[in-house]
């Protein structure tokens, strides 16, 4: 018998209020899992779908906000071709496109020639021959969302496009994608001349001090900024918002799970208050007396943590099969993900933990003994 | 002169100091409307078995309260071997070590089993398991139950459960023990039998024992009474002739 055997006793003897704790606490881990996890899962994809389409760097408008908000001219595309080091280069205009069944698509334009075509792995079809438009590659998310085939027609900003290929993508993003010829999405968004951004492979064998050099030849040629996919995901405004909602969702969660411990803990202690006399009275001191508290709420928490882990591992397998979430985020939880947050429950639980404990040594064994 | 026998000497003031004294002890309640004591001198020498008497409301468990700081006084001081004992965390520590209380409630833990709730009275005093366990199945044999460790409170009777109340005030073999009403609570078979064993204990151990009752006929098994009224002490009375200090060092030479 000792302090862990005396609390584990208590827990089972009131099973359904320990149980109630117990969920409560879960579902404020899992729910910060999971909060966390979306807001990673996101940036992790589109880093992943950058990384899937194969280039070493990116270029992009400098100062843009977002990835979305920045255009480049279509001509700085040669020029950045002939910069010494540069092995392969291609243009990419990319928007959300309104297509149908309400849905929006994220909408991709390669030029006819583009290196990228190359890169596409096909699980149906073909990619488009030079000089053929209006036709697109789905990704097999998005064909499955939609219910396309190789043969059908989808519609994009209100034009139609034959489909000659399903891809076969690992990422989330690149799954949801649709792929098109450079031309026609120009045309089709008002965005003549224009990309989003260039993607740019050096030659290979290129040491640290060339990429650094060729890196400053491209942004020596105009208001543009060279990065690798990490670098312009951690400037871009809208995952920075994204990671900030996620976080202080997270945290809202965890300290909801907090508060919950601190009122379980509280009706506990509440309901134990004779018993607490009773220790007391026989010699306990306030610090064992608290301590007995806090281990009960810290045996607690580690039940709840355990759970909250196996829902958000749950949450992980189910996402992907609720097609409006499944087709924008992939949820996996991470060793690196679960530790901090499993460390923030721990330190709100013992916070949980200690006032009821404080409390309960501060009434006088007499009067805690009197308690019905 | 007649000689004292062993169990004699240890029922009578055996040291130059009381065990445990109260000096003008009082304890009001409700910001005074009630008065549970008031200016009380009292003053318990070691071996000594007092028991304290009154009507209901009369301030005896208050008392007992107050001798084993489970309370505190309202004004007055508590010394215990002529010290003053001022925290809770003194206090705390003397019941860990040096003062057994028994309730009429018993107070037993309802989750634990009779031996794990005498067990309780061990830990924190960087005692082993296994010397908690033995010095427990020690106590918990000593009032009878060695056969009954492993029930819980609730599978036991009154009777029963008072032993192991008993067991657990008396397993750190503490100086004084405090039994307020123990008998309350029981039929006249088990309350002859807990008087009986907590008798027995006082004088196998020698500890003080202070007993607290309303019983006249149970508080003449005590070599000393003292009645209480109103928060005040009206009588006290010992039994016994008084012992001259040579009759004392007589016998302790024996």
């Amino acid at each position: 018998m000792n302090l862990f055997g005396f609390a584990i006793r208590n827990l089972r003897r009131r099973p359904i209020r320990t149980a109630l704790s117990i969920v409560s606490i879960a579902l404020a881990v899992g729910g910060a899992l999971a909060l966390i996890a979306i807001s990673r899962s996101i940036e992790d994809s589109t880093r992943e779908g950058m990384a899937e389409i194969g280039d070493d760097v990116v270029v992009t408008q400098r100062g843009a906000s977002d990835l979305f908000g920045g255009f480049l001219p279509q001509q700085i595309v040669d020029r950045i071709a002939l910069v010494p080091g540069v092995a392969r280069i291609s243009g990419e205009l990319f928007l959300f496109a309104p297509s149908e069944r309400s849905r929006h698509v994220l909408a991709i334009g390669w030029p006819e020639t583009s290196y990228l075509w190359n890169n596409v792995p096909m699980r149906a079809g073909r990619i488009p021959t030079p000089g053929e438009r209006h036709v697109a590659v789905l990704g097999d998310a998005i064909a499955e969302a939609l219910a396309k085939s190789v043969g059908d027609h989808v519609e994009l900003l209100g034009e139609k496009f034959r489909i000659v290929g399903i891809a076969n993508y690992t990422s989330i993003v690149n799954r949801g994608m649709v792929i098109v010829p450079l031309p026609d999405l120009q045309e089709a968004s008002y965005r003549l001349n224009q990309v989003s951004m260039i993607h740019v492979n050096f030659n290979r064998n290129a040491t640290a001090a060339e990429i650094a050099r060729i890196k400053g030849d491209i942004e020596s040629l105009g208001r543009v900024s060279v990065s690798t996919a990490s670098e312009v995901l951690q400037n871009d405004r809208n995952f920075a918002i994204l990671k900030a909602v996620s976080l202080a969702v997270s945290i809202i969660a965890l300290a909801m799970g907090g508060l919950s411990i601190l009122n379980a803990l509280l009706m506990a202690t509440q309901e134990r208050t004779r018993e607490i006399g009773i220790v007391a009275a026989i010699g306990w001191s306030d610090a064992r007396i608290m301590t007995s508290i806090v281990v009960e709420g810290l045996l607690m928490c580690a039940a709840g943590c355990v759970l909250g882990i196996v829902l958000s591992f749950l949450a992980a397998l189910l996402f992907p099969a609720i097609p409006t979430i499944g087709h924008y985020i992939s949820f996996r939880p991470s060793l690196g993900l679960i530790l901090p947050t499993l460390a923030a429950a721990f330190v709100l639980c013992m916070l949980g933990s200690l006032y009821p404990a404080w409390r309960a040594v501060r009434l006088p064994p007499t009067v805690a003994l009197k308690h019905a | 002169m007649a000689q004292l026998s062993r169990s004699q000497v240890k029922l009578f003031p055996a040291g130059p100091h009381p065990l445990v004294r109260l000096q003008g002890v009082s304890r009001l309640y409700d910001q005074g409307a009630i008065i549970a004591l008031t200016k009380v001198d009292l003053a318990i020498a070691a071996g000594e078995c007092l028991a304290i008497l009154g009507p209901s409301g009369s301030g005896k468990s208050s008392m007992m309260n107050l001798l084993c700081g489970i309370d505190r006084p309202t004004a007055g001081q508590v010394y215990w071997n002529e010290q003053l004992v001022r925290s809770r965390k003194q206090w705390a520590a003397l019941r860990g070590s040096e003062i057994g209380i028994v309730f009429q409630e018993f107070n037993l833990l309802p989750t634990l089993t009779a031996i794990e709730n005498v067990e309780m009275a061990l830990m924190g005093r960087g005692l082993p398991a296994a010397e908690r366990r033995s010095r427990a199945m020690k106590a918990i044999a000593r009032v009878g139950l060695a056969d009954r460790i492993d029930h819980l409170p609730q599978a036991m009777s009154g009777g029963e459960r008072q032993r192991v109340a008993i067991a657990r005030s008396v397993v750190n073999t503490p100086k004084l023990l405090l039994a307020d009403e123990p008998t309350g609570s029981l039929d006249s078979v088990n309350a002859t039998l807990v008087i009986d064993l907590l008798l027995g204990l006082q004088e196998d151990i020698g500890m003080t024992l202070v007993l607290i009752t309303h019983d006249e006929e149970l508080a003449m098994r005590c070599n000393r009474w003292i009645s209480i009224k109103d928060g005040a002490i009206v009588d006290d009375r010992v039994q016994a002739p008084p012992i001259h200090l040579e009759t004392l060092a007589a016998a302790r030479s024996e």
